[in-house]
């Protein structure tokens, strides 16, 4: 699998998409940062006192709220990519070229899948790289807090990988909805939508009483919250363990790995 | 030399074997029970209507597509599960040439060598070169012409040195100078101890390049011999003689003439198509002299023609008494 790895990266390196990816996401990142620090300083001028916002966009905050803002939008980031991975192969036909004379279809695809893992957790680095930036900038104009804890990079790189196992199970989604559909569209479309409708369901599905409650637990969006709560010094709301988070998502990305892996392993790659 | 090359052509091996290759897609037989034998050494010219079943035998020998009943054997190995060193023993352009678009040439083999192992960075130059792509190895893929993409995908196929070549119409989109550039590259290809697979639709093409065709329609073979034994058949000597009777006597008696008939006042002899002198000093000896002596071959055209139009009458009267 390493050569067919190796090629993956090659051309995910040569491909102009990663880069513009990141780019808006680095971009949308500080965009949001400036409009909530416009949105503070007209509070202030206003008088209404010291903003719940400012906190937010503090610096010392980064790794709670500003990952939190991160995840926002580098969830589609993720999605984008993964879903063309695959889908791009049907439809440039390079599939036919590639795939007889490689190591076989588990190491194909077992190769994607690591690109998809390993582009999720770019995506989490950019969007805490951005955060991290967009926070110093702002929290400096506005003398905001700007204290870090002593402990910083070792909680930055939890935090890296929370919000990466956050955006998994969306982006391995848009891959087997992408590998099932041989569509780029539509596995584009079906994982925004799922990763953009979760919360609403999740929601709708915990007021329909007790039965209801326990199942939503299980959706990605719940564990999601669990997850990500534990980047804040003080977890915000009521979630359970963050653990038990990343072991639900864990087990959504490797079922919707496993679901491609075998779907593929015998479906024909027809030539015409 | 390409991997596991044969000693000789005479006593070439066998480097393909499809027995029994079946392929159904719900009700239609795509592919029924179809047995292919490619030598190392040889052009084998792979023959058959559009929607015949060609491309997806071409996916069943690249492992593309699962057959339904029936084996695939390379060099005499099971494909099901077989190595990938022994797939890589597989160079296929099937249907159209497909690389990655934003890449260039030079990147795309890259990449491909990368996936695939075991390939050279002097190896990508040499096919560049050898296919003419060096000038514009450097470009995008997607800025290519058509010639220019039947090249690379001409350069994939040799990237892992294959010792069997499948090749799907490999000179459309080419320009006359690069469609022989390509016809004589075919049989030095299985010069070289390769065994090519040729598909294609430019019959006087295959005519030229190929040693043994196999015609299939319906997903069945209709004829599979050597080039010169399907042109054979079917071929006849024209003799134009005043006494058509008593040379009809003679030719018919001859070991080698097969029959005699009579067209237009003159006599269609079925005899191998370089017996013509033997034919004359027959008459002669018997004091008969031949005006006109005229061999006529059949083209390859005319044998596919035949062959797949006789099946078409023979599926109609079937269809029709049943």
């Amino acid at each position: 699998m390493g050569g067919l790895l190796a090629s993956e990266i090659f051309r995910l390196r040569k491909r102009l998409m990663p880069y513009v990816l990141l780019g808006l996401l680095l971009a949308i990142v500080g965009l949001l940062y400036l409009l909530l620090w416009l949105v503070v300083q007209v509070e202030a001028e206003e008088g209404t006192g010291a903003s719940e916002l400012e906190a937010v966009i503090s610096l010392s905050n980064v790794l709670g709220d500003g990952m939190d803002l991160a995840y926002s939008v580098a969830g589609v980031m993720a999605i984008i990519p993964a879903a063309t991975l695959v889908s791009s192969e049907y439809a440039w036909g390079t599939i036919r070229t590639l795939l007889p004379r490689s190591a076989g279809r588990d190491a194909f695809m077992g190769a994607k899948a690591i690109v998809t893992i390993g582009f999720t957790l770019a995506v989490a680095i950019t969007g805490f790289v951005g955060a991290l930036i967009a926070s110093w900038i702002v929290s400096t104009m506005g003398d905001f807090s700007r204290d870090l804890p002593s402990d910083f990079a070792a909680e930055a790189v939890l935090a890296i990988l929370r919000t990466t196992l956050a955006m998994l199970p969306y982006a391995t989604f848009a891959f087997m909805i992408a590998l099932l559909s041989r569509s780029t569209a539509a596995g584009i479309g079906v994982g925004l939508a799922m990763y953009f409708l979760d919360d609403t369901i999740t929601l709708l599905l915990g007021t329909a009483g007790d039965t209801g409650e326990t199942l939503s637990e299980f959706l990605i969006d719940a564990n999601v919250s669990a997850l990500m709560a534990a980047n804040h010094v003080e977890p915000p709301g009521d979630h359970f363990s963050a653990w038990r988070g990343a072991a639900v998502l864990v087990f959504y990305s490797a079922a919707f790995l496993a679901v491609s892996i075998w779907r593929f392993r015998t479906r024909d790659v027809h030539v015409n | 030399m390409p991997n596991d090359a044969p000693a000789a052509h005479g006593n070439a091996r066998v480097v393909l074997e499809t027995e029994g290759l079946t392929r159904h897609f719900g009700h239609i037989v795509a592919v029924d029970r179809l047995d292919l034998r490619v030598h190392a050494g040889e052009v084998h010219g792979f023959l058959g209507p559009n929607g015949s079943g060609k491309s997806t035998t071409a996916g069943m020998v690249l492992g593309l597509i699962e057959p339904t009943a029936g084996q695939v054997r390379i060099f005499g190995q099971e494909l099901h599960g077989a190595s990938r060193e022994l797939r890589r023993n597989i160079g296929a352009i099937v249907e159209a040439p497909a690389f990655y678009p934003y890449l260039s040439g030079r990147d795309n083999l890259k990449a491909l060598a990368m996936a695939w192992g075991g390939v050279s960075e002097g190896r990508i130059d040499e096919l560049l070169e050898q296919v003419g792509l060096t000038e514009r190895a450097g470009s995008a893929f997607k800025t290519y012409s058509m010639g220019m993409k039947q090249r690379l995908g001409i350069a994939s196929t040799l990237l892992t040195d294959p010792a069997l070549v499948i090749l799907d119409e490999p000179t459309n989109g080419l320009d006359p100078a690069g469609q022989r550039e390509v016809r004589e590259l075919i049989p030095r290809l299985a010069a070289e101890g390769r065994g090519v697979l040729l598909a294609s639709h430019l019959l006087y093409e295959v005519q030229q390049v190929c040693d043994r065709v196999t015609i299939i329609q319906r997903g069945k073979v209709l004829e599979s011999g050597t080039v010169t034994g399907l042109l054979e058949r079917g071929s006849f000597i024209e003799v134009a003689v005043d006494d058509l009777t008593t040379a009809t006597n003679i030719l018919e008696a001859l070991s080698f003439v097969e029959s005699v008939t009579r067209e237009n006042g003159r006599l269609a002899v079925a005899a191998p198509a370089d017996s013509g002198a033997a034919i004359n000093r027959a008459l002669a000896e018997q004091g008969i002299f031949a005006s006109t002596i005229v061999p006529h071959m059949n083209t390859l055209e005319d044998v596919f023609l035949d062959v797949t139009e006789h099946e078409d009458g023979d599926t109609q009267r079937t269809a029709e008494a049943s």
